[in-house]
């Protein structure tokens, strides 16, 4: 059992490494084995491999890296904290509160365009607060969560609408946020996210005994010495300010939180320990995947993240539901 | 060892325990009996941490609500009616018995106590089976493992052998039993009066949300207080048992 699950993971390292390699070396410009290994390795100096390589393809590969692990831990906790398979974090309102942020920040005149991921990284966790606020009121169990979450959002939701009605520009630039592309990332704006997801994922780690706890109900998890309102509020912060620092790098990318949980679930099975790191490298491996599809199918062009993603997502994921992935504890 | 001072509890505007005192006896096995919505399971969740009350619950000398959750968890465990049916093995089951005491990993000490629930409860063959391969006994079985690995001083279970078959529910009230011989105390919510009588020490009954009698066995039958609240007969068999029918 413990050597499958070390091959398991092993599996999913090499996976990654090897989408990380190909995610640098494929896309619209195509480079043979012997000038991508030579500009990778820096062998040939300055040269326009090397420039595409480095200021192109590895921030966008090394933002696709993190939100994907973000959003998958983001998902693992959500899901745990609600004890419900199709929670995703878009349930505690990091897509509408992110999105709210973005839309008004689009809409302010004179709001630096840089400070967007800014913008849309507070605007996701001050929804999670708000959510909590309101959960917390009506005793913070896991349906007043969720219930909190589907209100709250459907609030932002209308705003976002509200705001794109007044303003038609507004809305262009608003769309291209929305669908969550890895296009035009740069190195200098993924270190503090970077931190987030990194420090998010340990948290989640060291913290994953007690999430086990969670899926016994909160009688058990009580009797066994957790206190389930705080480990509850706890999860809710931390998979915000990871699945809002991904957010942040990537715009509203649908489909890992919810989907990751599930196939790392069905790889390594429900134990947070293994599942929280699993979910993180699936996660990461399910973004640079579709990342690298909408590269090369559509070379010369590009085909956004968020697109491929819910394209081959959906279905992907309405198969792991016939065959009874969503009983999963 | 649990003492109850006047505890009230409601949900929401609707009270449904009043003012309600007792007294459960350190290495007894006690039994809560009444009606359906009596306020049994309200009392254990009350002196479980799980719901809200007013009052004074006493475990040793001090107030349960202030003593830290881990702490309290060594001294008092809580096993729910509805028990879920995760992907967990029966094995990582019972591991989470040792959740009180681990800081960073289980030692062999935590090991071997994990072992010998797992046996006591006669479940070494089912270990790495998910509770979702195991039948409903089967899983009781490993909840009460993991509550024996637990190791509180006082065990309290609302209605633990209701969905059980009558092989599983003897074993599983043996197995209780045999805990309080060794020193635990035992405090279960039960609806199956001829079992309570049969295994309890002492016997209290709740009707309405209030105390109606608390006591030793002998004197609950004696005093016909079960017969009259809960409207049934008694009878006794030529083995000394007392069926309620």
């Amino acid at each position: 059992m413990k050597t499958k699950r070390i091959l398991i993971f092993c599996s999913l390292g090499a996976v990654l490494f090897s989408l990380f390699l190909l995610s640098m070396r494929l896309g619209s410009v195509f480079f043979d084995t012997k000038s991508f290994f030579s500009a990778l390795l820096g062998l040939d100096g300055y040269s326009t491999e090397s420039v595409i390589i480095y200021t192109l393809r590895l921030p966008r590969t090394v933002a696709g890296l993190l939100a994907g692990a973000g959003l998958g831990v983001s998902g693992v906790l959500l899901q745990s904290v609600t004890d419900n398979k199709m929670a995703s974090p878009g349930l505690i309102g990091v897509n509408s509160g992110a999105g709210f942020a973005v839309i008004l920040a689009l809409s302010l005149p004179f709001f630096p365009i840089k400070l967007i991921p800014l913008a849309a990284f507070l605007g996701a966790f001050l929804a999670t607060l708000a959510i909590i606020a309101i959960a917390g009121r009506m005793g913070m169990t896991k349906n007043t969560v969720v219930l909190s979450g589907i209100a709250f959002s459907a609030i932002l939701s209308a705003g976002i609408s509200l705001l794109s009605l007044l303003d038609a520009d507004v809305l262009v630039s608003y769309n291209a946020f929305s669908v969550g592309s890895l296009a035009g990332a740069e190195l200098d704006g993924l270190l503090l996210p970077a931190i987030l997801i990194i420090s998010a994922i340990a948290a989640a780690i060291a913290a994953a005994r007690r999430i086990n706890l969670l899926a016994l109900g909160a009688p058990i998890a009580t009797s066994l010495g957790v206190n389930v309102k705080a480990l509850r509020v706890a999860c809710m912060l931390v998979a915000s300010a990871s699945a809002g620092a991904a957010v942040s790098v990537v715009g509203l990318l649908g489909f890992v939180g919810l989907m990751s949980p599930h196939i790392a679930r069905a790889l390594v099975g429900a134990d947070a320990r293994r599942l929280i790191p699993a979910a993180a490298i699936v996660g990461a491996d399910l973004v640079l995947a579709a990342d690298l599809c909408g590269r090369v199918i559509f070379a010369p062009g590009e085909m956004p993240v968020g697109v491929l993603m819910a394209l081959l997502g959906a279905p992907f994921f309405l198969g792991i539901l016939l065959k009874g992935g969503h009983r999963d504890a | 060892m649990l003492k109850i001072e006047k505890i009230s509890a409601a949900y929401g505007k609707k009270q449904v325990i009043f003012d309600l005192s007792a007294e459960l006896g350190k290495g007894r096995f006690t039994a809560i009996l009444g009606r359906n919505g009596s306020g049994k399971s309200s009392l254990l969740s009350c002196i479980g941490g799980i719901k809200d009350y007013s009052g004074k619950i006493l475990l040793g000398k001090r107030e349960i609500s202030a003593i830290p959750s881990r702490e309290r968890a060594k001294m008092l465990s809580y096993l729910p009616q509805n028990l879920p049916i995760t992907q967990f093995t029966v094995l990582e089951t019972v591991t989470f018995g040792r959740e009180p005491y681990v800081s960073f990993k289980l030692t062999e000490a935590d090991r071997e106590i994990i072992e010998r629930s797992i046996e006591k409860c006669g479940i070494s063959h089912l270990k790495n089976k998910k509770l979702t391969e195991i039948s409903g006994g089967e899983r009781q079985m490993a909840y009460l493992a993991m509550t024996l690995a637990q190791d509180a001083d006082v065990i309290m279970l609302d209605e633990p052998t209701t969905y059980m078959d009558a092989p599983h529910a003897r074993k599983f009230l043996d197995i209780l039993k045999k805990s309080v011989d060794e020193g635990k105390s035992v405090v279960a919510v039960m609806h199956d009066l001829t079992q309570a009588v049969k295994y309890a020490d002492d016997i209290i009954l709740i009707d309405g949300g209030r105390l109606v009698f608390e006591g030793t066995k002998e004197k609950c039958l004696e005093e016909k207080a079960i017969e009259t609240v809960m409207e049934v007969e008694s009878h006794t068999l030529e083995d000394g048992t007392v069926v309620f029918i």
